[in-house]
């Protein structure tokens, strides 16, 4: 097996600019597990002298006087070219794509399909299939801090550098700092700081608790809960990535190096940028999705306030029109034969004047009274209002809680004529059984065979015939109820998706793939170059990123549509409609896969104070 | 000669497990000739000879069917003469549930079974059960038009014909002890022909007699008359039927349908019996062989 | 020099089955005896392309859709441009189709007999001539065979059979019947088996099959409490599984026989051996059989075999093995199994030398053999006149029922007309041949 050495581009410059009749060396780091990678060239003469150059550095090639080629300690050497990721850049090498959402919130897709996860449980706990990567795993690890390493090597061998300047280019803004964290002012400000984003927390907490754990919770049945609770979570997560953010990176940005031996090795030993850069990613996306939020809310806003009175009538218009063309009509329409078909007239009338009731009692009693033109109008200002100050989606999720108590008379016909039809189907199921000479065992699930009596028989079929006459009556009714139901339940999907699309838009990421791919790695990639026709050798590998798929980045929202297709437009929906069984699913578990940038439960205040007192004001020994 | 016997081959037998000196393509003999015989009997249908007893099965099997319409017809009887002519249908009713109660009485002291069939307690829970639904049973297909009323009524008496001759027909060639017992499928079309027509009578009480006679004479009654009919039987069927289609049709259209089944009794088989003779390859009965067996339960 | 061999079905691997086991261990004993063997079936779920299988058989799982209880739609010729495919690219010179039902195989035999090359037809199973659907079945039957070069049945009674349906020469079908591993079915040493029972004398009977009623379930719930009422010392252990299954139970619970009668449901092949070690005598009522390959295997774990005498079964077994019920009713299955019951407890049935018996009487390897002397005579009394086209048409012409054979007519010259086409749009020097696997030294 030939040996790997990874070898950085930048000093194919460097050893250009060398003399060809100097002979230089290749300087490199191995550590255990890992494969070597250069860290420098640098000319032979300097090695002459007294340098004892301990693991893990060690020299792995030469290139002597007058040659161009590189002559390897192991001959089997081969070489694969990398960019050293730039310190500040953000940029790193990863085997898996960079994790959008968080990895506890992984799970999702097993269980949309158990059985094959089971399965996969067995193959993957298999010694054949396990992946054999970490080799690779901590030579990325490596090339991710390469400068890190290289500063390391500086600090050890001073002597080997003494011709480069080692000055540390320190910026405006950085004296502007250090200034600023000397004086009282960082202090005050940074109290002031932390004083009231701990409020903030505490109250968000408080209100996402209390939404989500009264005996009904009321996260299930409004959207506009759902909304605020989401965004009290999102509040609540904020100063903890901030501060996970500003602890790790800074550390890692920071040109001094840390005085702490133990810090330093964990520095260089962890995989930092991979851990941390998502989290940057995360937490950056979360605010621009606010502040997006805000700003679509000021345009909708805009446009609602220009359009006021065209809406309130039309909508005014459209309500009326409704009930009493479509709900009252059509009840009436089920109950005097529509389009020609005869059903029982006993039955339809008692359905009918049932529905008509119940119709009548919610429009005296709320319908009428909320769609009053001018109660129409307040509506429309407080939602005009919320959009304003605190975000579009906000707004949306009024309108949709809204429309979903317009609506409730919908959903109750739906579920009286659904049982109805249900209860009609299970009875003329377990009288057919009986026509078979067959019945459901209940203690033992299952059907047994049964001899029955003429009598019984007799009973059976005239209560079949009876149910076999009614059905159609019954079946006309719950198409109705089903189809309106179906029409509501879809108006309202398209809302929520909407806000689910302004909630949890990759915004930040489609930038980042956009401006630098390379700050969201999706894989690596070793590719074939020719390198110039100068070198002997004609072609060299190179390691490459590549960027995460787009498909990647809306994985979520995949697993969103494709949850939606299971409860509304599968077989499986219809074979439900068909048994008469309900079609609703829990809101909670399709918006949980949107979840997925948050953690499941919001940190404690407590376990939030100290982290965020240290970032904001400083270490307390200082 | 020993030697000579050992070269003669030992004679082919008709096992798998034995090696035997033969080739794999190797076919039984008695197969060859079972085999000659079939061409012969197919490339001369005529030498096949029906027996008298296969006559006398095929008439017996069309006055079958012949007292299967008989019945169904009075489902119709009682219908006209409760829609048609507005008669008061209590009595008869009564009537019919005395003899049929005669009967089964009757007969309870012959067989145990029916008794268990026709018990005190279930016929009075049969009776409130149908005097609840009948309310519910006229009003079904109310708004439906009386046109529509009548083709569905045809169409569900030609399937309840065929159901119960299908059934009744099969039970008689298993020659099953068993109490014949209409099938459930013709039970149920038969209580749909009686919901449909209920919708066109006048009050519930028609509706309660329509459904009992119908009822009784087209379930229960065949379930007592244990050999399924009889010459008495046969007779009272059909008077009862001629003298009411002479009563609503007339004399000329009676006679029409007298000749009819005349045909259908007399001419019809003998036409039949013929064509099986003559024309039909019978062929396909005699490869029964391969066929799965039927499980004898006789214990 | 081996031939080149592609066995045709429906049913393969993943699915368990009689058929199914025969193509498989047919095929590893002609690997062994140097052919080359691939098998083509259609897809099993996400098994789709080229599988190997041990010893290098290759299994084509053709992506074909499926309609009812693993058989492929039947549309005669969608499945010729891939069928031409495989079996140039293999060089095949013999198509060996199994099955009545699969229509995989009746479509192969079509295509492989357009393209001139040898084709052999195994039948597994009865059929009856009276449904509607044995009818249909038994005309495309008629369609396939014409033209075939042999066709093999498992039993005498088989291929009398298939005589019938399709119209055959009696000597153009062999009869070659199943084999059984014999290392799989071997019987447990008596000593533990007595260890194992409290009382001498004791009888356990076992029923192996799926439960449906052509494998006489009905008899098999009448005859259980019966048997279990007259000798209490009798206990019967029924694995399978069906849609009778739920009669099974409810016998069990109305009679209470819940000690003496295990219901083990479905069991898998590998476990068959083991729940029939545990009995002495294994009980079976189908009504209708071509050979009973599990009467084979039940006789190699040292069982008495009590039986109907339906099908193929009485040329199966010698008669010191078997215990035959003169009909198929309960009171002839019960004095079979009292005479079986007396033979055990009066110890004139040694059941011990059965394994080796059956081990000399059913292999594999004399399966095999014996299929390549079909596929030798055949190749050696080949002529390419046979598998001329207007040849071909003229034997289809000379089939019986007017309407049919118009059809038969027809099909094949649209079949041929789609080979020429294939030929000349896809052409034979255009697709790759595949390598062989290396034969074992």
């Amino acid at each position: 097996m030939s040996n790997y050495v990874f070898w950085p581009r930048e000093l194919r410059d460097k050893e250009k600019r060398y003399e060809s009749n100097e002979s230089i060396v290749a300087l490199a780091i191995s550590l255990e597990g890992a494969n070597t990678v250069v860290l420098d060239v640098l000319p032979q003469e300097l090695f002459l002298h007294d340098i004892n150059l301990k693991s893990p550095y060690s020299l792995v090639a030469i290139r002597p006087k007058g040659s161009n080629m590189w002559v390897f300690e192991d001959e089997d050497s081969f070489i694969i070219e990398f960019l050293a990721p730039p310190l500040k850049s953000m940029r790193f090498f990863s085997l898996e794509p960079i994790p959008l959402i968080l990895p506890e919130k992984e799970t999702t897709d097993e269980n949309l399909l158990p059985l094959a996860a089971d399965n996969f449980q067995l193959l993957s706990n298999h010694i054949r299939y396990h992946t054999t990567d970490s080799r690779l795993r901590a030579t990325l690890r490596l090339i991710n801090l390469f400068h890190k390493h290289v500063q390391e090597l500086k600090d050890l061998y001073p002597t080997l550098f003494t011709n480069e300047t080692i000055a540390l280019d320190y910026t405006k803004v950085d004296y502007m700092y250090t200034w600023y964290t000397s004086t009282g002012l960082h202090r005050f400000i940074g109290c002031t700081f932390l004083y009231v984003s701990v409020c903030i927390c505490q109250t968000a907490k408080l209100v996402s608790n209390s939404l989500s754990t009264l005996s009904i919770p009321l996260v299930d049945i409004s959207a506009t809960a759902r909304q605020i609770d989401l965004r009290c979570q999102q509040l609540c997560y904020f100063p903890l990535q901030y501060v996970q953010i500003k602890n790790k990176i800074s550390s890692l940005w920071s040109k001094e190096h840390p005085s702490n031996a133990s810090e330093k090795t964990d520095i260089l030993k962890e995989d930092l940028p991979s851990q941390y850069y998502p989290e940057y990613i995360r937490f950056f996306n979360t605010i621009w999705l606010i502040l997006n939020d805000i700003s679509f809310g000021l345009i909708l806003a805009a446009i609602i306030g220009q359009y006021f009175d065209f809406i309130i009538s039309m909508f005014h218009f459209v309500v009326h029109f409704f009930i009493n063309n479509i709900l009252i009509k059509g009840s009436k329409t089920l109950a005097n034969n529509p389009f020609g078909v005869k059903l029982n007239e006993e039955l339809g009338v008692f359905l009918s004047d049932i529905f008509l009731w119940i119709i009548s009692f919610f429009y005296e009693s709320f319908i009428e009274p909320i769609t009053r033109e001018n109660n129409l109008g307040i509506f429309l200002k407080i939602t005009i209002q919320v959009t304003c100050c605190i975000g579009c989606s906000f707004g949306i999720s009024m309108i949709v809680d809204f429309f979903s108590i317009l609506f409730l008379p919908i959903y109750i016909f739906y579920h009286i004529s659904r049982k109805l039809y249900h209860w009609d189907l299970s009875i003329m199921l377990s009288l057919f059984y009986l026509f078979c000479g067959k019945k459901n065992n209940v203690l033992r699930d299952r059907i047994d065979h049964n001899y029955f009596q003429l009598d019984q028989m007799l009973v059976g079929t005239v209560l079949f015939i009876i149910l076999l006459f009614l059905t159609p009556t019954v079946l006309a009714f719950y198409v109705f109820y089903t189809f309106l139901q179906m029409t509501v339940v879809s108006v309202e999907i398209g809302l929520e998706s909407l806000i689910a699309l302004i909630n949890h838009f990759p915004l930040f990421v489609l930038m980042l793939r956009l401006k630098d791919p390379k700050r969201i790695p999706g894989g690596i990639s070793i590719v074939k170059k020719v390198t110039d026709i100068h070198t002997n050798e004609a072609y060299v590998l190179q390691l490459q990123n590549s960027p995460i798929k787009i498909g990647t980045m809306f994985k979520p929202y995949s697993a969103l549509m494709t949850q939606m297709k299971i409860n509304y437009f599968s077989v499986g929906t219809v074979k439900k409609i068909a048994g008469g069984l309900p079609i609703m699913m829990n809101r909670n578990k399709l918006y949980y896969i949107l979840y997925s940038s948050l953690p499941k439960t919001s940190p404690s205040i407590l376990e939030l104070y100290l982290p965020l007192k240290d970032a904001l004001v400083g270490k307390q020994q200082e | 000669m020993p030697e000579e016997e050992s070269q003669l081959k030992k004679p082919w037998t008709r096992l798998l497990w034995l090696k035997q000196d033969y080739p794999d393509n190797y076919t039984d003999p008695t197969f060859l000739k079972f085999m000659e015989n079939l061409r012969e009997r197919k490339s001369k249908p005529k030498d096949y000879i029906l027996k008298k007893d296969d006559y006398e099965k095929i008439r017996l099997n069309f006055l079958g069917f012949y007292h299967i319409l008989l019945n169904t017809c009075f489902i119709f009887i009682c219908f006209t003469y409760i829609y048609e002519y507005k008669a008061n249908p209590v009595p008869l009713t009564g009537c019919v549930s005395f003899l049929l109660l005669c009967l089964s009485i009757s007969n309870r002291f012959q067989t145990n079974e029916l008794s268990a069939l026709l018990n005190f307690k279930s016929s009075i829970i049969l009776i409130f059960i149908m005097l609840t639904v009948s309310p519910i049973l006229k009003s079904l297909s109310k708004t439906t038009a009386s046109d529509s009323i009548w083709t569905l009524s045809f169409w569900l008496t030609i399937f309840y014909t065929f159901a119960i001759a299908s059934t009744s027909l099969q039970n008689r060639e298993k020659k099953t002890n068993e109490i014949r017992r209409p099938s459930n499928l013709s039970t149920n079309i038969l209580l749909a022909n009686v919901s449909v027509l209920a919708s066109r009578l006048s009050s519930t009480t028609d509706v309660f007699c329509f459904l009992t006679l119908c009822i009784e004479l087209n379930i229960i009654l065949p379930s007592i008359l244990k050999s399924g009919w009889n010459f008495t039987s046969l007779t009272i069927s059909n008077l009862i039927v001629y003298v009411f289609l002479n009563i609503s049709l007339g004399l000329s259209y009676t006679l029409l349908i007298l000749a009819f089944s005349l045909f259908y009794l007399v001419v019809l088989p003998r036409w039949f019996f013929y064509w099986r003779v003559h024309y039909h390859r019978d062929d396909v009965e005699i490869l029964t062989i391969w066929d799965p067996k039927t499980p004898i339960v006789d214990l | 020099m081996g031939f080149n061999i592609a066995m045709v079905c429906d049913f393969f691997f993943p699915q368990l089955g009689g058929v199914e086991f025969h193509i498989y261990h047919l095929a590893q004993n002609l690997i062994s005896q140097g052919h080359s063997v691939v098998i083509i079936t259609h897809q099993y779920k996400d098994r789709i392309g080229v599988r190997y299988l041990t010893n290098g058989l290759k299994v084509y799982h053709v992506p074909f859709l499926v309609m009812y209880r693993e058989t492929t739609f039947p549309t005669v010729f969608s499945t010729f441009p891939i069928l031409r495919n495989i079996l140039i690219r293999e060089q095949i010179q013999i198509v060996h189709s199994h099955g009545a039902v699969s229509t995989l195989a009746h479509e192969a035999i079509l295509h492989a007999n357009t393209m001139g090359l040898l084709t052999v037809f195994t039948d597994h199973s009865l059929y009856a001539f009276d449904t509607t659907g044995s009818i249909l079945a038994n005309k495309i039957l008629t369609f396939s065979l014409t033209n075939i070069d042999r066709v093999i049945c498992v039993s005498n009674t088989c291929k009398e059979n298939i005589i019938l349906r399709a119209d055959l020469l009696p000597e153009m079908v062999s009869v070659i019947p199943n084999a059984v591993i014999s290392e799989d079915f071997k019987p447990i040493s008596r000593d533990i088996k007595l260890r194992n029972k409290n009382k001498k004398g004791n009888i356990t009977i076992v029923i192996i099959g799926r439960l449906f009623p052509n494998k006489g379930s009905d008899l098999l719930t009448r005859l259980i409490p019966l048997i279990c009422s007259r000798d209490d010392r009798v206990n019967f252990i029924i694995a399978g599984d069906g849609p009778k299954f739920i009669d099974f139970q409810q016998m069990i619970e109305a009679n209470r026989l819940e000690e003496r009668v295990q219901l083990l449901g479905a069991v898998p092949h590998e476990n068959v051996r083991d729940v029939m070690c545990q009995g002495d005598i294994y009980l079976h009522a189908s009504l209708t059989e071509a050979f009973g390959t599990v009467l084979v295997e039940a006789a190699s774990c040292g069982l008495l075999i009590v039986t109907t005498n339906v099908g193929g079964i009485p040329e199966v077994l010698p008669s010191n093995m078997t215990v035959f019920a003169k009909e198929t009713s309960v009171s002839a299955l019960v004095l079979a199994i009292n005479e079986a019951i007396g033979l055990f407890r009066s110890g004139h049935c040694d059941t011990s030398t059965f394994h080796e018996e059956i081990f000399k009487m059913y292999r594999w390897e004399d399966v095999a053999k014996r299929t390549v002397q079909v596929y030798e005579d055949i190749y050696s009394t080949f002529s390419m006149d046979e598998k001329n086209w207007i040849y071909m048409l003229k034997k289809l012409y000379k089939r019986e029922g007017l309407w049919a054979r118009h059809l038969y007519v027809l099909c094949s010259i649209i079949n041929y007309m789609l080979y020429v086409i294939f030929e000349w749009l896809y052409p034979r020097s255009e697709i790759d041949i595949a390598l062989k696997w290396p034969p074992k030294e």
